[in-house]
């Protein structure tokens, strides 16, 4: 064994063992090792060192850097401020540190709190320091820690003193005492009516979060550092030194409020949607503007655009899906329970006057937040009280006024939107408002991918136009505007092919396989010169061209182009990974449709291998090679397991894709197959009326998709013996697939093929000689003559022959497929 | 006239970025000077006493960065992602050069072994440490050393390190948890379990 295998070895035994329990890990390793002790002995050893390494590498490296490169460590701890002395350092914070201290001077030891800065200011700050401390100092109200003092250390430091607060922050507090909702509610009040209190002394806070709002073991709240953000605003004090790379206001993210992201004036507006947010985490456990390791450009693009759900509506995607909610969120049990309700009950009670009350405090606009700290406290109360409450949802008049307007400054993938639009391509004529329903999904979407380009401002700008009309607008009038746009973006080649690809690829998904050509193969060509053949946006463009080509039933050229593509991939990407597993994937289905099924049956291995290491659990990815292998199982006739693996590939595509969707449809058609075949044709019928049903829907009439399962239901009929019905169905796909496919096509033939059986079958061989040779032409031509569909259509013709009393036709048919 | 230099170099940055992509050596040796300059300038802006407040985290610095660097906050996403890979070897590289420049100076309190609350606890740097972690990356093989970079030098979270390497998150955390224990096990070479087999140097990925 070399080191390398001896390695891999010993990594496999570890990931399983870890996956064990440590009472089973020892007695499994010993049996996996019998005959290797020194194997074992380094299996275990890296087990004991996994156990004991939970710390390590938790620290930043950023904080490494600074240590490393500072020589002047840690300032020596602070040992007086003026007339305090001071003694341990009960916090650290971005600007300074604070000190538990006592006054030395005083007849009653009074215990205060010292927060003491390490920037040196100028003079003048120092005397714009003094005088806004009087301001604060005059705030007297019991809910507020009182600024006691203030003023420069012997070295020069500033420093203010306030009153010290023994009590816990005030999430912590409401979840350890086990506050009901009503109890949150009625301590929130006193909260906000202390910053009411405040705003009436001019006094802004700017910094209002759960750990600045201390609750006492007598329960009662009490705010810190009330206005001191202000003292330490860059703004505020133009002469000090910016305290972050890029300068940013001292402010905590996470409780921001959308104008002090934008850096506009701050008024007491700002503490009231802090005061919104403070009252969400209380109520329903989860912090809306929470940053869970995302750059903070995204938090922040977040705090200025997107409304958070409903606290109702958090607290059950919390039970739905624990990893959207970040992993250290708590589960909506335990959210639940410490408010003395269940999850259920949770929601029930959130739902409406509360939803509201919190939301019309967070909304993004200043002047549309309740007026005061008081206005939202009397809310409260009011819902307390069991009276109406004031909060309004907003209308759907407003938010349709607002779309456009976010819009502008949304960073969008013009992918995304376009790909949401061809959602909606169902119907020809597509009424505005769907339109901006499809660019809304499209701008979440775009948040996911996370690109740019001047392409999605153009797409808003269209989205103004169709406001001005006002009507509607045809998907097709939308892409080809598209595609006019396009053609100003020659001078970056990047943004181009990336529109004409996404234009190509709408028009595929409408079924329009002509007009999709010519963007796809504009936008390989471009980014052929652009990145180079070896590249993953290329090979992104030759996929999509070999989709097409493969739709269009070229599976030879669709087999070449996908080859490369694995080839570009292999080489940018290494062995293993998602992409290059979808290429597999296109690739095994080419051969799958080529009649190469050994070969495509090998590369299906392959890549339901590789998934089950690129995947980390249910992925539509999956569900759509399950559904080929289902497919492949069929052609072989191995039933039983085609079955199964369709009902596996529905159920999870139905979990991830909802019950809405063209693959749903697809898998149902598929399933419907299995049965047909299986002599179960009643549930076949209600399967294809199923698919058909959805198909309608989500890809329109006309569309070739839907075809299949026109063409499915066909065989259903057939085989039920309702003969007149069949024959409708194939004469409408038929022309269904002429309009959209052209005059040949493999799915032209098949359904040729299956109608002349139908004739036959009923004795009516004129009609069925010639859709039968003209399958077979068809075929031969496009599969090849060697084709396993070439044989099942010659054998139809020799039978029929044979029946019509033309054995020496049947003979001649018969001899051929042995010639060389 | 400032700002179409500054344009000029953002374009320059995002060319290189994609030329880098493609397997362009000398791309991404141009990139790394520039980022790894930049490191620098922070690390020592750090030592001019901002460091209470400044000590950004390294998915902040490594976006600030390309901002400051690409001009644009988003483009396209591997773009981004490509960025990161090279912030993480130049902070990998930052570290290196500081704790040798360093090191004569010896100072206990292991980094490693700190576990941080929220931004209260001072760190002492173990240059020693920064040093022999060094080592020990050289013994693992290449997708955890990736990791290992993305994560811990570049900051990245977990699901994007996983996007990058085309792989599952489980796959990205199963090769971390291994990447850990390799590490402890290779800078702790005597805390394993004593009386078994000797340990073994830290294993060394390859046998060519």
């Amino acid at each position: 064994m070399t080191t390398q295998e001896r390695r891999a070895r010993i990594e496999t035994l570890f990931d399983r063992a870890i996956d064990l329990s440590p009472g089973e890990r020892t007695r499994w390793l010993e049996d996996e090792c019998a005959d290797d002790s020194d194997l074992h002995a380094e299996v275990r050893e890296l087990l004991d060192a996994h156990e004991r390494a939970t710390g390590i590498l938790d620290v930043e490296a950023t904080r490494i850097a600074a240590s490393l490169s500072s020589d002047a460590d840690d300032a020596p701890p602070i040992e007086r401020a003026g007339p305090y002395r001071l003694t341990v350092e009960i916090g650290r914070g971005g600007m300074g540190r604070v000190y538990l201290g006592y006054r030395d001077d005083a007849q009653f030891e009074q215990r205060v709190a010292v927060k003491v800065l390490h920037h040196d200011y100028s003079d003048a700050v120092v005397a714009r320091f003094v005088a806004e401390r009087q301001i604060l100092a005059s705030l007297d109200h019991p809910n507020i820690a009182r600024l006691l003092d203030g003023g420069l250390t012997a070295d020069g430091r500033p420093y203010c003193v306030m009153e010290f607060v023994d009590g816990e922050p005030l999430d912590v507090y409401c979840d350890r005492a086990r506050l009901s909702i009503d109890d949150r509610l009625r301590l929130f009040c006193r909260v906000a009516e202390a910053v009411h209190h405040a705003h009436r002394n001019l006094v802004v806070h700017r910094d209002l979060k759960p750990s600045n709002i201390l609750v006492t073991r007598r329960g009662e709240p009490k705010l810190l550092d009330f206005g001191i953000a202000k003292l330490l605003d860059p703004d505020a004090l133009p002469n000090a030194a910016p305290t972050t790379l890029t300068g940013v206001r001292p402010m905590t993210p996470e409780y921001a409020s959308p104008e002090q992201v934008l850096g506009r004036p701050v008024t007491t507006a700002v503490d009231v949607h802090a005061l919104g947010l403070i009252l969400y985490e209380i109520l329903a456990g989860q912090r809306p503007q929470r940053r869970d390791g995302e750059p903070l450009v995204h938090l922040e693009r977040r705090i200025v655009q997107e409304q958070p759900p409903p606290p109702s509506v958090a607290v059950v995607i919390a039970a739905s899906a624990p990893s959207a909610a970040g992993p250290r969120a708590p589960g909506a049990d335990t959210v639940a329970q410490v408010r003395g309700a269940t999850a259920a009950q949770l929601h029930r009670k959130l739902s409406g006057d509360l939803d509201r009350i919190v939301l019309m405090a967070l909304r993004k606009e200043p002047e549309r937040r309740y007026p005061s700290a008081q206005g939202l406290a009397d809310d409260v109360r009011r819902y307390l009280d069991g009276r109406p409450v004031r909060a309004r949802g907003d209308s759907l008049g407003y938010r349709a006024r607002k779309f456009t307007v976010r819009h502008r400054w949304s960073v969008a993938a013009a992918a995304s939107v376009m790909i949401a639009l061809s959602a909606y391509a169902a119907t020809s004529t597509v009424q505005a408002g769907r339109i901006r329903r499809a660019l809304e999904q499209a701008r979440l979407e775009a948040e996911k991918t996370e690109q740019v380009t001047a392409f999605t401002m153009a797409l808003f700008e269209m989205g103004d136009r169709l406001d001005a009309r006002g009507d509607s607008i045809t998907v097709r009038e939308l892409l080809d505007l598209a595609a006019e746009r396009a053609e100003r973006f020659r001078t970056q080649p990047a943004a181009m092919s990336q529109m004409l690809d996404v234009i190509g690829r709408v028009h595929q998904r409408r079924g329009d396989y002509a007009s999709a050509g010519p963007f796809l193969e504009r936008a390989l060509e471009v980014r052929r010169g652009h990145f180079g053949e070896r590249h993953v946006v290329t090979a992104e463009s030759m996929s999509h061209l070999a989709s097409l080509l493969a739709a269009r039933g070229q599976y030879a050229a669709a087999e070449s182009l996908y080859r490369q593509a694995l080839d570009a991939q292999r080489a940018v990407l290494g062995g293993e990974h998602r992409q290059i597993a979808r290429t597999l994937h296109d690739l095994a289905i080419q051969l799958q449709l080529q009649g190469r099924l050994a070969e495509s049956a090998a590369l299906y291995a392959e890549v339901r291998a590789m998934q089950r290491r690129v995947f980390d659990a249910d992925h539509p990815e999956i569900a759509a090679v399950t559904s080929s292998l289902g497919l492949l199982r069929f052609q072989a006739d191995d039933l039983d397991e085609a079955e199964s693996l369709q009902r596996d590939a529905l159920q999870m595509r139905r979990r991830l894709l909802g019950g809405e969707h063209p693959d749903v449809a697809m898998s149902l058609g598929l399933l419907g197959a299995v049965l047909r075949r299986k002599g179960d044709v009643v549930a076949a019928e209600s399967l294809y009326r199923q698919a058909i049903s959805i198909g309608r829907r989500t890809l329109g009439d006309g569309h070739p998709d839907l075809a299949h399962h026109l063409n499915g239901l066909a065989l259903v009929m057939r085989s039920a013996g309702r003969y007149a019905a069949a024959d409708s169905l194939y004469r409408r796909v038929l022309e269904d697939r002429r309009r959209a496919l052209g005059p040949e096509h493999p799915s032209i033939a098949s359904t040729m093929y299956q109608l002349g059986a139908l004739h036959h079958e009923r004795g009516e061989f004129t009609a069925a000689e010639s859709l039968l040779v003209g399958a077979l032409e068809m075929r031969r031509r496009r599969l090849g003559a060697s084709h396993p569909l070439v044989a099942e259509v010659e054998e139809e013709l020799v039978r029929l022959y044979e029946g019509s009393g033309r054995p020496e036709l049947a003979r001649l048919l018969a001899r051929r497929p042995e010639a060389p | 006239m400032p700002r179409a230099h500054e344009g000029d170099r953002a374009g320059e940055v995002t060319r290189l970025l994609r030329a880098a992509r493609t397997g362009d050596r000398d791309a991404f040796d141009a990139l790394f000077t520039r980022v790894y300059a930049e490191l620098r300038a922070v690390a020592a802006r750090q030592l001019r006493g901002e460091r209470d407040g400044g000590a950004l985290r390294p998915t902040e610095l490594v976006n600030e960065l390309y901002l400051k660097l690409a001009g644009s906050p988003a483009g396209e996403w591997e773009d981004r992602a490509h960025f990161y890979g090279v912030a993480a070897r130049a902070m990998r590289q930052l570290l290196v050069d500081l704790a040798r420049r360093r090191d004569a100076v010896k100072r206990g309190g292991g980094w490693i072994m700190t576990t941080l609350g929220d931004g209260t606890a001072s760190t002492d740097a173990g240059l020693e440490e920064v040093l022999a972690l060094e080592d020990a990356l050289a013994g693992l093989d290449e997708r955890q050393r990736q990791i290992v970079e993305y994560r811990f030098y570049g900051g990245m979270p977990e699901q994007e390190i996983a996007r990058v390497l085309g792989t599952s998150t489980r796959t990205v955390q199963r090769e971390w948890t291994k990447a850990r224990a390799w590490i402890y096990r290779a800078l702790y070479p005597d805390s394993g379990t004593a009386g078994l087999a000797p340990a073994p140097a830290a294993p060394r990925a390859g046998s060519a």
